[in-house]
């Protein structure tokens, strides 16, 4: 009971802390210390390796063409980063994929660059290539004044994709980079490594809390759904379910498949729950009183946010984004 | 002549309202079927739950407190939270997570068999439970509660054009839309406070539970049906606890081992 208590009570803190740096699109270098930060480099399977530290995870696909990377976490942590990825290879950063917007994953995105080399076309500043869909640019890009240029964003993706996938082919293996629509936000990206078999989800999947569905950057729960939907059709489990497509979430432990399913069928159990409660007429604040997640608390943290965002998602769902 | 005409017309009438077949519209009333006779599929034999999902909840008895799936209250939580198998074994208690509400659920098999032309049994190995559906009757009233309950149970009337055409009818009996001809739906009340899962999550004595059974053949041939059930419980659920479980036919009784209740 004491020790379930003391989980709770960190899942829950974990969730808060994860949601608020969450909700900071592209604030690199937090006033957060960063020197206590250690970093895990997981091998994944084939050329792909998950990196761990603080904000999302990142994914590093390593080969003879050189480095791609999916994320890269906090501005501070840039130089502790390279060092981890020269560990697995001495050729530059090529490729820096982007799966959304928010400042835990896009962080890195200037010094990383910076240390890089562009990919297959040349870049503005000669660093590397940062891919990510038009959406995640729209977001990082300010409004400028009235016919004056708007000025430069440190970090802004300079090959933004607007079509369903983009595809590459490097370090031997394919890569599709898959825009899945107001999910997670309105510019969320998955990546699939094809022949390493991993799936790299951004913020769609965070197997170890509940999704933050950022409805004022275009987020819904039917992106969600819609986005773990694909996710799940495109992995294929081992024997007994188990193994597989690696899946890389945006935040915790390393999956499969049945992660994903999991995952998929708590936030579609809980969404019909609160279906259900609208139906009959209750207000935001009784469906919140019911606490529709206590069920999942125990394991996901506790569900207040997300019961929020399901509710008003579910009374208000955004126009498709394009794709 | 006019009386000669009309006498005519009256016999054609009358012809034509013979020539009808028994319970037809227009018709004569039919005799009331039994509830045997009136099955619109054969459910009876042995059938064997494959644990296709939910396997940690299912397979064995999860941790106290994983009461995931289940849209459980506060109340279910705290009630959850002090679940102790001992306290219920040293009460001979352990058949709380064998009822109705759970039992269809629980891994193993069930052997069907009509009891009477108007009572459906469901024999659980799991536990060694007996469930008896009851067909064309209404709960007594001073009904005990137990851990099965009182099943009243109804065969949905196919729609028009399937099934056998005698029982053209629109379903009258049936809530559902879609309803194909082939299900049997069951209510269940004076049911017994339980657990809907092994670790203690429970059901009060107010619960009623709906159960639609769905009948198809797999393209090899063999009998499913799926069993959806309903559980409403305003005690202990903040809105009703839906799962569907599939059952598959097996030709004889051989893997049947019926086992005691156990609480852990």
């Amino acid at each position: 009971m004491k020790i379930l208590a003391c989980k709770m009570t960190l899942l829950v803190s974990v969730s808060l802390l994860a949601g608020a740096i969450d909700a900071q699109p592209n604030r690199a270098g937090q006033p957060q210390n960063f020197d206590n930060v250690e970093l895990h480099l997981i091998p994944v399977q084939g050329n792909v390796y998950l990196l761990m530290g603080a904000g999302g995870n990142m994914t590093v696909q390593v080969g003879s063409d050189g480095v791609l990377l999916v994320d890269t976490m906090f501005a501070p942590l840039a130089p502790r980063i390279a060092a981890e990825i020269k560990k697995l290879s001495p050729l530059p950063i090529r490729y820096i994929i982007d799966t959304h917007v928010h400042g835990d994953h896009v962080g890195g995105n200037e010094a990383l660059a910076r240390m890089g080399a562009p990919g297959a076309s040349q870049t503005d500043t000669g660093g590397a290539t940062i891919i990510a869909h038009e959406n995640v640019v729209n977001r990082m890009t300010k409004p400028a004044a009235a016919g004056q240029t708007p000025p430069p964003t440190p970090g802004l993706p300079n090959d933004e994709y607007f079509t369903r996938t983009k595809d590459l082919y490097f370090n031997g293996e394919p890569i599709f980079v898959i825009h899945e629509p107001n999910a997670h936000t309105d510019g969320d990206s998955i990546v699939l490594f094809r022949r390493s078999d991993t799936i790299s989800t951004g913020d769609i999947f965070t197997p170890e809390r509940y999704p933050f569905l950022d409805l004022e950057r275009g987020g819904s729960v039917q992106g969600e759904l819609d986005a773990l939907n694909h996710i799940i059709h495109l992995t294929v489990p081992a024997h007994l379910q188990e193994g597989g497509t690696r899946v890389i979430p945006g935040h915790g432990r390393l999956c499969d498949e049945a992660e994903v399913v999991e995952y998929r069928n708590m936030i579609t159990i809980v969404r019909d729950r609160i279906q259900a409660m609208i139906k009959t007429g209750m207000t935001l604040e009784q469906v919140k009183a019911a606490k529709p997640t206590l069920d999942y608390d125990t394991q996901y943290g506790s569900g207040d946010a997300f019961v929020e965002a399901v509710f008003k998602s579910l009374g208000n769902p955004p126009a498709r984004s394009r794709n | 002549m006019r009386i000669a005409r009309l006498s005519a017309a009256a016999l054609l009438s009358a012809a034509g309202i013979l020539a009808q077949p028994p319970g037809a519209p227009g018709g004569p009333p039919r005799a009331p079927q039994t509830a045997r006779a009136a099955a619109p599929v054969d459910f009876t034999g042995y059938w064997v739950s494959p644990v296709m999902e939910d396997w940690r909840w299912r397979m064995v008895t999860p941790l106290k407190g994983d009461f995931a799936s289940i849209p459980i209250n506060r109340a279910a939580y705290d009630f959850g939270m002090a679940w102790d198998p001992a306290k219920d074994e040293a009460a001979g208690l352990q058949c709380k997570s064998y009822g109705a509400p759970a039992i269809m659920r629980v891994p193993g098999r069930v052997h069907m068999i009509w009891q009477d032309d108007n009572t459906l049994t469901i024999e659980a190995d799991a536990g060694t439970q007996t469930r008896l559906l009851h067909f064309n009757s209404k709960a007594p009233s001073g009904e005990a509660p137990s851990w099965q309950g009182y099943s009243e149970a109804n065969w949905e009337r196919p729609v028009r054009g399937e099934g056998d055409p005698r029982n053209d009818f629109p379903p009258i009996f049936s809530t559902r839309t879609g309803a194909r001809g082939k299900s049997l739906e069951v209510v269940t009340t004076h049911l017994r406070a339980g657990y809907l899962r092994k670790n203690g999550v429970p059901y009060s004595e107010n619960t009623m539970m709906e159960e639609f059974y769905d009948y198809r053949t797999a393209p090899d041939g063999t009998p499913w049906f799926t069993v959806t059930t309903v559980v409403h419980d305003p005690k202990y659920l903040v809105v009703p606890f839906i799962t569907s479980t599939d059952f598959k036919k097996r030709p004889d009784a051989a893997g049947w081992h019926p086992t005691p209740c156990s609480a852990r």
